[in-house]
């Protein structure tokens, strides 16, 4: 008996190689034990069909929350398009594109930014890339001062596969507990 | 050195190694290797290539290669 993720599965099952590939697995976790100016996951293999990243997230700036930022590739040339609807600014040309927004030094105690960004066809090279993030971030308990609900999409001017992601705070450095983990979704 | 001395982080996915840097430039540096020579798998003939010009001798071989025979399929049973 050999089942599939699309047929299902029954004791006894055989799971090839091929059809274990479909699922999705983490391939890169951290957690901040220290402030940290940036998290760079590398050497991301080129065989899945897309990247989810979550991250919790809080930076040391004094503010309740600002966006962070993603970098494909180490690339900083002036090639990302993007947008935040908190701020409802499309930025465009820049050298680095809004993935999130992370609870600032103002936050309460514990306070971070909550967002997923899923990076679909990421190793193709056929077309450029793009991003779509959705968080919230909530600094005040019990308070909708400074709360906020976000997506953040944006692209990024370039055909070349994905192999590694930046994650940078504005300004700063994201503070210690900050988590960020990437999972490869299978074709 | 404490981590906070080295404030860029970096995770290799393949091998889960974390690293610490100094500097955005040395980290550019090991993104650009990622760049340069993106590590694919070897495909199933690269495998069996690599396995006989890395084995000192015939026996070796042949055992390594029933290793990595054995190994592709299943990859896990369900119990």
């Amino acid at each position: 008996m050999s089942g599939t993720w699309a047929t299902g599965w029954a004791t006894n099952d055989i799971v090839t190689a091929a059809e274990f590939a479909k699922g999705v697995a983490s391939i890169g976790d951290t957690i901040l034990g220290s402030d940290t100016a940036s998290i760079t996951f590398s050497s991301i293999l080129g065989t899945y069909a897309h990247l989810r990243l979550v991250v919790v997230a809080r930076d040391d700036q004094a503010v309740a929350q600002e966006a962070f930022y993603l970098r494909f590739n180490g690339d900083s040339t002036a090639i990302y398009d993007s947008f935040t609807s908190v701020s409802a600014v499309f930025l465009t040309a820049g050298t680095r594109g809004t993935a999130g927004h992370a609870a600032g030094a103002s936050a309460t105690a514990g306070a971070m930014g909550v967002f997923e960004i899923l990076i679909p066809y990421y190793a193709g090279t056929a077309n450029q890339k793009g991003w779509q993030a959705t968080g919230s971030v909530s600094p005040t308990d019990g308070s909708t001062a400074s709360y906020i609900n976000a997506q953040c999409n944006g692209k990024w001017r370039s055909t070349a596969a994905i192999t590694s992601i930046t994650l940078l705070p504005t300004a700063g450095n994201f503070k210690t507990g900050t988590r960020a983990s990437l999972y490869a979704m299978g074709f | 050195m404490a981590d906070a001395d080295h404030p860029h982080l970096v995770i290799n996915t393949r091998s889960g190694e974390a690293r610490r840097f100094d500097t955005e430039q040395q980290v550019a540096l090991v993104i650009a290797e990622d760049v340069a020579n993106p590590k694919d798998p070897l495909t199933p003939a690269e495998e069996i290539v690599k396995i006989l010009t890395e084995s000192p001798d015939f026996e070796t071989a042949k055992k390594r290669m029933a290793d990595w025979v054995a190994a592709q399929q299943p990859v896990i049973e369900l119990k």
